[in-house]
């Protein structure tokens, strides 16, 4: 072998081991397309980006891949199909069965049987497979009221190494109150809806951004509290706010927080004063919605004798009274969302993201159909909402409970200037996400009518009516208690539809109990076989608390000192 | 428009009273009137609704043609080799589109001193598809990858549109009518003709691959071989939809329209920009020797002893932009829409590079053995981790070298065994390691989200690299079977294999409480094992006639062994609504779901009998299927457990070919694939509408014969315990059909008329005549037991036939000619 020849082994032998050494430095490459918490969420603007992501996206909207696209389109929708506001006719996420009644009883006594029990359909299809399938109905509200939960974790965790435009004590004392408001939202939205749940407020090793978890179910009263505990923990940081802080600091600061998109009409920026209206008005509706206030049959009181819930008392009633006193007030800027005109850049589609959305169209093809009973509340008293958003252009026969003669008219029929209850066009349509002044003010109106004060409620309901453009006559003085709750139960449903609301109205009312407990919704209208029934009986016979999904109770099965995970009235 | 009051015959509701038929007479343009027993199916049509044949409406004959010219040639020390080629598909889809790639390519070689040779490759190509965005047309994110076909999402629509509709009809507009729906039929309908209407694309993408390599043999111990090769294309998909404000149509179904990011109906233009760049260098020394003649060793070792360098950087960009709301008038440009936004600024940067050294050693024609090793960084791990070390060998022997003279080597002259192990790493894609957020908008600010979804599940610092490892034996031999021009000899082999693969990397759920419901993790293990047979054989061999027989056998099977934290991993098909769940011990690729009650006495998992006992009278068993005599619906249980594994027992091919003199080819392959399982889910969704063909056949219920349609859509709507739809489209055995087939797969005949009349101008004057697929023997109902519609080359995602396209039966006639 020649000498040179040794040297040119040599040389490619090096090149061969110092190869690897010379591209170490090249093996070092971020991702440079997507944000990180180290490398973005340093200043006020990333920070914001963040929280904005965290609350109106993760919380409301992302993952959304089923039927609409936001958490006001199917979780919601569960909420109104069960109220019986409207109707469906497709598979998808079992909509169409899953707020079927049990039984109808017709005007002529005639009884149609529903061979599939709501709880049945619900609890066969509570495992990973059928939420993997869209099947699980148990998923949805529980899986996008965590989401929101630890996106405020994820951001209550990074507050202080921020670098804030204004003041920081008061910057982030805003970001907080916003962040323990949302907690408390989404821990209402828990503890109303399930038989228990589980208190995740852990977020400290945020390197995963997953909150830390235990397996406690905690009964549902538990979960309440820790909503209000929230909600009373966002009041005295705004408080503080308010008597120490700097207040351009909170205004340009919560002025970032909600979407620009979302600060139209009633949404938009609030003081520290209205901000706690706001709360006040959710802590009214966290006392309301989870206790009985029985109306069955036109009988205020009646008991309803298997329930999670304890019927109200009149220390819950004065306390209602007073958080709606000091609620929202006509004129409040609330939390909304809208959608914008590209699909890219919004929390939801105008033509599909919300239930109003999915109900403005023709009847024989809208994927929800408005119901007969929703309309009957507004079509008796000649209420000027009926005209301008009801029509017979389409008409949708299934000869159950869904059989309706009207078309909700996407953007209204233009009758007359009252309130629209759907619009399609991008932008136009609000969805009211927490309170308002409505809800508040009928929450009073309930509070004083069952307090005694008949004539003061009444006066609430037709402060509604006037601010929503019923044209009605006032209702006048010197009501019975069931009178007056005629009234307002038919208030409640038409002003606050389409809200996520209506269902557990059904139920503290005891409507969605059945009949053999002291349930049943009675004297509705029922469109069968081309008759019109106006005495119709409904037994609903619907699960009151949801169990808890299978996409949770697997992957983090209950400790033994756990609450159920099941309801066992069921 | 559309058809107002179809109705079935009878009502629908649920019954009235418990035990009694339901329903009114009078009609219901209710869909779950067809569960109603009273209607049935098979009364001949006498309406004056037209039917119409949705399949011949849509798939029309595609036309290709294929132009190659090479010209070639070359000396002792260099040598030349220029093709230009070009191939044009019209697609059989409506004939939307076409598909054209130019191919030119370059490769020359050149000896610059003794041992020391050149050879540079260059390939040009150009490619071009004007096909619709969802019939086959280009676009969407990752598309530029190369690794997805074209949307064909119009698809599903047509196959849900009622036969009473007429595709090709225009609306008293002059338009096409996007959705075609009669009250409760075909609501899930979308016309490809409107798409063809409205929707075009435009891809234009230009590869130019640059290969050079180097080789110098220095004497005849040593040689350096270097490889290097650039890779650049470039792609742009462009996606117009038109304003579609004035379809009549559109409008009515406040607004139905087509588009991607578009909110109304007034069009868009997406625009799809893909880059991808590939550098790749190999660098490999090579020592070999034969120690007996180089060096006068006593015993017939040769050696060879390779070290290598890999070097590959990776560049993926992708940058896609639409402008929303067009006007009804040019110019259609993004400049004059309404909006415009970005939706994805993305690049990815990958980087691998390893050593490896083989160390092979042969004793004499009598065996071998071969060992070495690979070690790799990866940018995915960044600059600190160390690198990932594989082994690898294997080992034959030939038996037939020690009875090659004798009686023996007569018969069997060659036998061979051989068995293999290694072990390879595959990297987690590049960026799954680092925790980031997902990047998007809300109204006129960025956003960031912490990544929830399945698609964009949690990154994990913490993922290693998965390891697949195999092993293999077998043998191979020539068997000298009769004298003269038949069978002369068999050649065979056979294989068998086990692979298993460690840490998988896959997404799998998290607690919903946790926020984070979806993390990639090194997910599950998954172990799978086969043989492989293979038979060749010149069956006859004379002067004129020469004829070939080749067969291929292979069976396998592949299964979950391991999932971390042990819970299931539950899959999104891209297929649909088709349940697959992937569970340790069970085959990859296994469909879960209801299975169809056979016998009153059959019982759920906890042993409970699903008819209580004293209610057998109100059942039957119809085509095998337990039957509620009062609804007539066929029953279900209502627990999910495993009712099909696509993987078929085996497959086979059968190759023959003949020749006839110099001028006559003739050559066919059969398969015939044995034992595989399609959910056909297509199939499903007709049954929603009751507008598959099986809702003729007639079944004998209450002693009355009927095409009862209770009984035929109760298969898509039932389980047991429910009624009206609760079990709507949930997998069900019923759609689980046998997928075995046989197939001619390709049949080819040449004629060569410069041979038969010698025409001494040309070498060649070959016309060839190709089919492929013309003849398929199946039980299968869909339309094709070759398909699948899961996520493209995914070991977990088959065996669900829903809505995609079958595969082309086609015709080819060519003409070589070589000067």
């Amino acid at each position: 072998m020649k000498k040179g020849n040794i040297k040119l082994y040599g040389l490619i032998a090096a090149v061969m081991l110092l190869g690897p050494m010379g591209c170490k430095e090249e093996l070092n490459l971020d991702n440079p397309n997507a944000p990180t918490l180290a490398g973005s969420v340093v200043d006020e603007s990333g920070f914001v980006s963040f929280i904005q992501g965290g609350i109106y996206n993760v919380g409301f909207s992302r993952g959304a891949d089923w039927l609409g696209d936001s958490y006001f389109s199917l979780p919601w929708g569960y909420h109104e199909l069960m109220a019986d506001n409207i109707g469906a006719s497709a598979s998808n996420n079992q909509i169409t069965n899953i707020a079927q009644p049990l039984s109808i009883t017709l005007d002529d006594a005639s009884v149609l049987n529903n061979p599939a029990k709501q709880v049945d359909i619900i609890r066969v299809y509570n495992s990973r497979a059928a939420s993997g399938a869209g099947n699980n109905l148990l998923y949805y509200q529980w899986g996008n009221m965590y989401a929101l939960n630890n996106a405020c974790n994820q951001i209550l965790a990074n507050t202080d190494h921020i670098q804030y435009n204004m003041d920081k004590a008061t910057s982030i004392a805003t970001i907080q109150a916003f962040c323990y408001w949302w907690k408390g939202y989404a821990y209402a939205g828990i503890g109303s809806l399930y038989v228990s749940g589980i208190i995740a407020d852990d977020a400290s090793p945020s390197v995963t951004a997953s909150t830390k978890i235990t397996n406690d179910y905690v009964d549902k009263s538990a979960i309440i509290a820790r909503s209000n505990y929230y909600f009373n923990l966002a009041i005295t940081t705004l408080q503080t706010i308010k008597a120490s802080m700097d207040l351009p600091t909170y205004n340009s600061v919560l002025g970032e927080l909600i979407p620009s998109i979302c600060q139209v009409g009633n949404g938009g920026v609030m003081d520290p004063d209205m901000f706690i209206r706001n709360i006040n008005t959710m802590l009214a509706r966290n006392i309301l919605v989870n206790k009985l206030s029985t109306f069955v049959n036109g009988v205020p009181g009646s008991p309803i004798t298997k329930s999670l819930m304890t019927p109200m008392q009149s220390a819950d009633w004065a306390s209602i009274l007073t958080l709606t006193t000091n609620g929202v007030q006509q004129g409040d800027k609330i939390f909304t969302a809208r959608s914008t005109a590209i699909s890219s850049n919004t929390i939801f589609t105008a033509t599909s993201g919300n239930v109003a959305a999915q109900t403005a169209a023709k009847a024989s093809s809208s994927t929800f159909k408005i119901s007969e009973r929703f309309l009957s509340y507004l079509s008796s008293r000649g209420d000027a909402r009926f005209v301008n958003n009801f029509n017979t252009s389409s008409a949708y026969t299934d000869n159950y409970a869904y059989t309706t003669r009207y078309t909700m008219v996407n953007g209204g029929t233009g009758a007359n200037s009252s309130y629209v209850y759907g619009n399609r066009t991008p932008g136009a349509y609000e969805v009211v996400i927490a309170s308002s002044y409505e809800e508040n003010e009928l929450m009073k109106a309930e509070a004083n009518i069952q307090s005694g004060n008949i004539d003061l409620g009444v006066a609430s309901i037709d402060a509604v009516r006037t601010y929503m453009g019923a044209g009605l006559a006032p209702i006048g003085n010197g009501k019975t208690l069931a009178q007056a709750l005629t009234e307002l139960v038919s208030e409640r449903r038409v002003s606050l539809a389409f809200r996520g609301l209506s269902f557990y109205d059904n139920r503290r009312y005891g409507w969605s109990y059945d009949v053999s407990l002291g349930g049943g919704n009675y004297k509705q209208v029922v469109i069968h076989a081309g008759t019109v029934n106006t005495n119709a009986t409904i037994n609903y016979n619907f699960l009151d608390y949801w169990d808890i999904p299978a996409d949770e109770t697997v992957l983090n099965p209950p400790s033994a000192s756990s609450a159920p995970i099941t309801n066992p009235n069921y | 428009m559309a058809i107002e009051d179809i109705a079935y015959q009878f009502g629908g509701g649920p019954p009235v009273s418990a035990g009694t038929p339901q329903g009114t007479v009078g009609g219901s343009n209710f869909r779950y009137a067809a569960l109603d027993p009273r209607n049935t199916n098979h009364t001949p049509y006498n309406g004056n609704l037209k039917y119409y044949d949705h399949f011949k409406q849509v798939f029309k004959t595609g036309y290709t043609t294929n132009n190659s010219l090479n010209f070639s040639g070359g000396g002792d020390k260099n040598d030349f080799s220029v093709t230009i080629s070009d191939n044009k598909t019209l697609s059989p889809v409506l004939q939307n589109g076409t598909l054209e790639r130019t191919n030119l390519s370059v490769n020359l070689g050149f000896e610059l001193f003794k041992g020391f040779k050149i050879r540079s490759i260059t390939q040009a190509i150009y490619t071009s598809n004007n096909m619709v965005p969802g019939l086959g047309g280009a676009g969407g994110f990752d598309f530029g990858r190369g690794q997805s076909i074209g949307s064909i999402g119009a698809v599903y629509g047509f196959l849900n549109t009622s036969p009473f509709f007429d595709l090709t009809r225009k609306d008293a507009d002059g338009n096409y009518p996007l959705y075609q729906t009669a009250d409760f039929l075909s609501v899930n309908s979308a016309n490809p003709y409107y798409y063809k209407q409205y929707a075009s694309g435009k891809d234009d993408k230009i590869d130019v691959l640059q290969n050079f390599e180097a080789d110098y043999t220095i004497n005849k111990f040593f040689e350096l071989n270097a490889k290097y090769g650039l890779n650049y294309r470039n792609e742009t998909a462009r996606q117009t939809y038109a304003n579609q404000s004035q379809n009549l149509n559109s409008n009515v179904y406040a607004p139905n329209y087509i588009g991607v990011y578009a909110s109304e109906n007034t069009g868009e233009i997406v625009n799809y920009q893909y880059n991808n760049t590939f550098h790749n260098l190999l660098a490999n020394g090579y020592f070999r020797s034969d120690l007996k003649e180089d060096f006068n060793f006593s015993l017939p070792i040769s050696v060879s002893t390779q070290v290598g360098f890999d070097y590959r950087k990776r560049i993926y960009k992708e940058y896609d932009s639409y402008g929303a709301g067009l006007g009804l008038y040019p110019p259609v440009r993004v400049t004059n829409t309404a909006t415009q936004a970005v939706v994805r600024d993305y690049v990815e940067p990958f980087i691998t590079y390893g050593y490896l050294v083989n160390q092979k050693i042969n004793y004499g024609d009598y065996g071998g053995l071969t060992a070495g090793f690979r070690s790799d960084w990866s940018s995915a791990f960044g600059r600190g981790s160390t690198p990932f070390t594989f082994p690898h060998a294997d080992v034959f022997l030939s038996l037939s070298t020690f009875w090659k003279d004798g009686k023996l080597g007569e018969t069997l002259p060659y036998f061979k065994i051989r068995a293999a192990y290694g072990q390879a790493g595959i990297q987690p894609n590049a960026f799954d390691r680092f925790s980031t957020l997902d990047p998007g908008n809300l109204g006129n600010r960025a956003i960031y989200s912490i990544p929830t979804t399945f698609s964009s599940p949690l990154q994990n610092p913490n993922l290693k690299v998965e390891v697949s490892t195999e092993k293999e034996g077998g043998f191979d031999f020539t068997i000298n079977a009769l004298k003269g021009d038949w069978l002369r000899s068999i050649n065979g082999s056979f294989t068998y294999w086990t692979r298993h693969s460690d840490n998988v990397i896959y997404t799998v759920n998290l607690p919903l409480s946790t926020g984070t419901p979806n993390q990639l993790t090194n997910a599950m293990g998954m172990g799978s094992d086969g043989f492989q047979f293979s038979l060749n054989m010149p069956v006859y061999t004379s002067n004129t006639l020469k004829w070939d027989f080749t067969t291929n056998f292979g069976h396998q099977y592949s299964k979950i062994t391991t999932i971390s934290g042990g819970a299931d991993i539950i899959l999104t098909s891209s297929a649909g609504s088709t349940s697959l769940v992937l569970t340790p011990g069970r085959a990859i690729g296994q469909v879960y779901g209801y299975k169809t009650l056979r016998s009153v006495t059959d019982t759920d998992q906890n042993g409970n009998r699903y008819v209580t006992p004293g209610n057998e009278s109100n059942y039957a068993i119809v085509e095998g299927r337990l039957t509620d005599l009062t609804t007539y619906q066929m029953q279900f249980a209502n627990q999910q457990v495993p009712v099909m594994q696509p993987n078929p027992d085996f497959n086979m091919a059968f190759i023959n070919s003949l020749g006839f003199k110099d001028y006559l080819t003739f050559t066919f392959q059969f398969d015939w694939i044995k034992g595989s399982h399609l959910y056909n889910q297509t199939k499903e969704w007709m049954y929603r509408d009751g507008i598959s063909g099986d809702f003729d056949k007639k079944v004998t219920i209450n002693g009355t014969t009927a095409a009862y349609t209770a009984y035929r859509i109760s298969a898509y709507y039932n389980l047991f315990g429910t009624l009206f739809g609760p079990g709507n489209n949930s997998t069900k055995d019923y759609f689980v059909e046998d997928a075995s087939f046989v197939r001619l797969r390709n049949v080819t005949v040449g004629f060569d008329f410069a041979k038969v009349f010698k025409i001494n101008s040309l070498k060649k004057l070959q016309i060839v005549f190709t089919g492929r697929n013309l003849w398929t023997k199946t039980k299968y109902s869909g339309y094709d037991p070759e398909v699948s519609s899961g996520t493209v080359n995914s070991s977990f995602d088959r065996g669900v036939d829903h809505s995609t396209l079958p595969n082309i039966k086609s015709y080819q006639v060519g003409l070589n000619i070589g000067f």
